[in-house]
């Protein structure tokens, strides 16, 4: 087969002048040097003008008063769709807009912060393993202090029964969280959490329950605060209003 | 969109002129095609292309009723035709020659002359035609290809005895 000669497909879109100006010279070049190809576009291109000018006898003659009475009712619908179909994008934006707020400010009512998921594991795994911490000591508190950004101030809960038994720091979806478990002597751990928002706000102080635990958490200036134990609401809330104004244990 | 309607009902009207070859049932065709777009106009998406809409309406109508709409066709193509053989005058070849084409058009396929229509008669982009007989492009283009081929050899095979009829 000539390299040149066009494929058959080639033929029909120059026949509906579909082809490109190159294209097009290209099939032209071919069709002068092949009468067999140049009768069957001239029988297509006549075929195509047949029907065509068969067609146009159609509308030679306006429309029935049947066509254009449905034309109008048609048009009536089709514009009153388009609005149907608009306000129903503007209901489901709508509803997107309520339920995207609705997570935003309703999750955080009812199931508290992210980061408590966080503390609270943190929590139940130094709690059943306590032994694991590392020994404090007022260089060591001082260091993880300062790797927060808080201002070195470990609240003394001795009064309240409670020995700080460790600290570590805890990576979290909102930043580094120190961690201070504290014991008393029947073994009960409550675990202090504290880290440095970059947000001043005020928080009051918030309880809820997750697998057994009481969290408490508040937020003063730039420091977030947090309790965990397996204590009562009131218990929790007594620790949790001493912390901030305890002593230093330092 | 909708602004475009009655330019869509002029396009519609010719492609079922050409699918029945008759004014009465080419209207009826479209009346029908407009009767189901106003029970379907809930459904429609107006980001959607409303004359392919409405093309795939009347196309799927004309399906349904394709028998019924062949026999008349053929029978309003026959008419015609002989009362153009028992009168036609030298300068009326052309118009014959059309005739005789629309003619030999009736014994294609059904979907050979939908995608010749479409394409012919309403200059359709190949994209906008496949879409309206919901084919891929390259379905309708075997199909263009494979109808007119035929149509070409029934005419050029009916040629002798049209010529004489003319004579």
């Amino acid at each position: 087969m000539d390299k040149e000669e066009p494929l058959e497909f080639e033929l029909h879109c120059y026949v509906d002048g579909v082809l490109d100006d190159e294209a097009m010279a290209r099939m032209e070049n071919c069709i002068r040097k092949h009468p067999e190809m140049a009768a069957k576009v001239r029988d297509y291109l006549q075929q195509k003008d047949d029907i065509r000018s068969f067609a146009r006898a159609a509308t030679a003659t306006g429309p029935s008063a049947a066509i254009n009475t449905l034309e109008r009712q048609l048009a009536r619908r089709l514009k009153r769709n388009a609005l149907y179909w608009w306000r129903r994008v503007g209901v489901i934006a709508a509803l997107v807009v309520v339920g995207w707020l609705g997570h935003v400010v309703y999750v955080p009512l009812v199931e508290g912060p992210e980061f408590t998921n966080e503390i609270l594991q943190a929590h139940i795994l130094t709690s059943g393993f306590p032994d694991e911490m590392l020994p404090i000591s007022e260089e060591r508190i001082g260091k993880l202090f300062a790797r927060i950004g808080e201002i070195e101030h470990l609240p003394d809960l001795r009064s309240l029964g409670f020995q700080p038994a460790g600290a570590q720091l805890l990576p979290s979806d909102e930043g580094i969280v120190l961690h201070v478990p504290y014991r008393d002597a029947a073994g009960t751990t409550i675990s202090y959490f504290l880290f440095h928002d970059r947000h001043k706000a005020e928080v009051p102080l918030h309880l809820l329950h997750r697998e057994g635990f009481t969290i408490a958490y508040w937020q003063h200036d730039y420091s977030r605060y947090a309790l965990a134990a397996q204590l009562s609401d009131e218990q929790t809330a007594r620790i949790a209003e001493f912390v901030e104004s305890a002593p230093d244990i330092f | 969109m909708v602004d475009d309607l009655h330019a869509h009902i002029l396009s519609l009207r010719r492609y079922a002129y050409v699918l029945c070859r008759n004014h009465t049932d080419a209207d009826d065709l479209v009346q029908e095609t407009l009767l189901k777009a106003i029970a379907a106009a809930r459904t429609y998406r107006p980001d959607r292309d409303l004359r392919a809409w409405l093309f795939s309406i009347l196309h799927n109508t004309f399906l349904s009723h394709r028998r019924q709409y062949a026999r008349r066709a053929r029978a309003a193509t026959f008419l015609k035709a002989s009362l153009q053989d028992a009168n036609t005058l030298p300068g009326q070849e052309k118009y014959v020659e059309a005739q005789h084409t629309l003619r030999m058009l009736s014994r294609l396929t059904p979907d050979q002359q939908s995608a010749l229509i479409l394409v012919a008669a309403e200059g359709l982009p190949y994209e906008e035609a496949a879409k309206i007989l919901d084919i891929p492009i390259g379905t309708l283009m075997s199909r263009l290809a494979r109808g007119r081929e035929k149509l070409r050899q029934l005419v050029g095979d009916d040629g002798p005895n049209r010529l004489k009829a003319v004579k």
